[in-house]
């Protein structure tokens, strides 16, 4: 029994040393957040083509060729924007895994061992005499758990690692991320706004002696489409942020996987700023 | 239009920036001159303007499409440690599938001890099931 609690002991030692897979847990739920926010503002943007053409058609009085010309461009976008939102799946699924790997429930075998322990202490000879007594058999699945723990645990961590390394090209994944919203999200927003202008203008010029009531109505229409825009861009504008945040935090799991205190700070600071992102995505869209 | 193959998604987003710079100054120009603008004229420019901007979203929507393809082809590595991750977990998840077919091993050991052949059956068909359970993948 001593050798077993000694080995018990030792194990145990081992496993408390892995400090770092609550942070990796962390920013694994976080990265999962944001990923789901870029989904969102990718399937915003050609959204953001159709909500122009909604409004282009009875403002301009656009004919029905045209319409369906520029109907083509906005699904054209989307073909696009769900190439990139496929894309954006290799930023989920590392992060699911390495969540994966980092969950203690992956490696919480009590249930099984429990089931194997009973089943032992069934074992009797043909006498009747059983086996085991019930602290040898406590102490059998203690260890057998403990031994599969650890052995899992440092299974995982050499897995977590292997994907930590990956930083470069994690770097290169979150850059073609941040083009997007820079590139093509926020100036289709600009694009729609500066058209909202356009229809005003037009509404002004040409509608508003002709038909006062649809005109003031349309007007409205059109200032709540300026509001909304703008939460949008902010949203947009968190979500960049949380990519550079996301890249950091990253950097600092490969380069000082303990909890260091500046991976402390900096897991802390990526989670306020999902936690914007959150609220504002929920506010915009 | 150009073709996708010889530009670059920079090149494609910097195309729809001047798309819609033009299309910008078509709303400026419109909007200086609008008073000696006859109706027709007013209606080209607007629809000027509108074909400007429905013209930079195709660019953009070439510049996305040609951006995502890069990103594929500049991040293999991640991908395969994904798939080298995910195999990682199912190996783990296997352990507790071998303690549950173990369980029914030890069971069935302990049943044949006991000599009851109809016990015996039974033991062996819940002993089928859990490999069969324990050996599917997910």
């Amino acid at each position: 029994m001593q050798l077993i609690t000694g080995i018990l002991l030792i194990v145990s030692l081992a496993i408390t040393g892995c400090a770092e897979l609550p942070a990796v847990k962390n920013f694994s739920a976080n990265t999962l957040v944001l990923a789901g926010s870029v989904d969102r503002i990718a399937e915003d943007t050609s959204a953001s083509c159709f909500r122009r053409l909604s409004l282009d058609v009875p403002i301009k009085g656009i004919t029905d060729e045209k319409r369906n010309q520029y109907a083509g461009v906005c699904d054209q976008l989307k073909q696009s924007s769900d190439l990139f939102i496929d894309l954006n799946s290799t930023t989920r699924g590392y992060a699911q895994v390495l969540g994966q790997l980092a969950d203690n429930k992956l490696v919480i075998f009590d249930a099984d061992v429990a089931g194997v322990k009973n089943a032992i202490a069934k074992l009797e000879s043909s006498t009747g005499q059983v086996y085991f007594n019930a602290a040898q058999l406590n102490a059998v699945g203690s260890l057998a758990d403990v031994v599969l723990r650890a052995a899992s645990d440092a299974y995982r961590q050499q897995e977590i690692r292997r994907l930590l390394e990956q930083h470069e090209d994690f770097v290169q994944l979150a850059a073609v991320l941040q083009t997007f919203i820079r590139r093509a999200y926020l100036p289709t927003l600009a694009n729609e706004e500066e058209n909202i202008g356009s229809l005003e203008e037009i509404l002004a010029d040409k509608y508003t002696n002709l038909e006062p009531l649809r005109a003031r109505e349309l007007l409205e229409l059109l200032k709540q489409q300026r509001i909304n825009l703008a939460e949008r861009k902010k949203a947009a504008n968190d979500v960049l942020t949380g990519i550079a945040k996301m890249v950091e935090v990253h950097r600092q799991l490969l380069q000082s996987p303990d909890n260091s205190k500046l991976l402390i700070g900096l897991l802390k600071d990526y989670g306020l700023q999902i936690e914007n992102v959150r609220k504002q995505i929920n506010a915009s869209f | 239009m150009l073709s996708e193959k010889k530009i670059s998604a920079a090149q494609a987003f910097e195309i729809a920036d001047s798309m819609q710079a033009a299309a910008a100054a078509t709303l400026t120009l419109r909007r200086a001159i609008k008073d000696s603008l006859s109706d027709q004229q007013y209606q080209v420019m607007v629809e000027k303007e509108t074909a400007l901007r429905y013209d930079a979203d195709r660019y953009r929507a070439v510049g996305i499409k040609l951006l995502a393809n890069n990103g594929a082809l500049t991040t293999p590595n991640i991908v395969s440690a994904i798939d080298h991750a995910s195999h990682a977990i199912n190996s783990i998840k296997d352990v507790s599938r071998v303690l549950n077919i173990l369980n029914s091993l030890v069971t069935l050991g302990v049943t044949i001890t006991g000599g009851n052949a109809q016990a015996i059956l039974t033991q062996i068909s819940e002993l089928k099931a859990t490999v069969k359970t324990n050996t599917l993948p997910e």
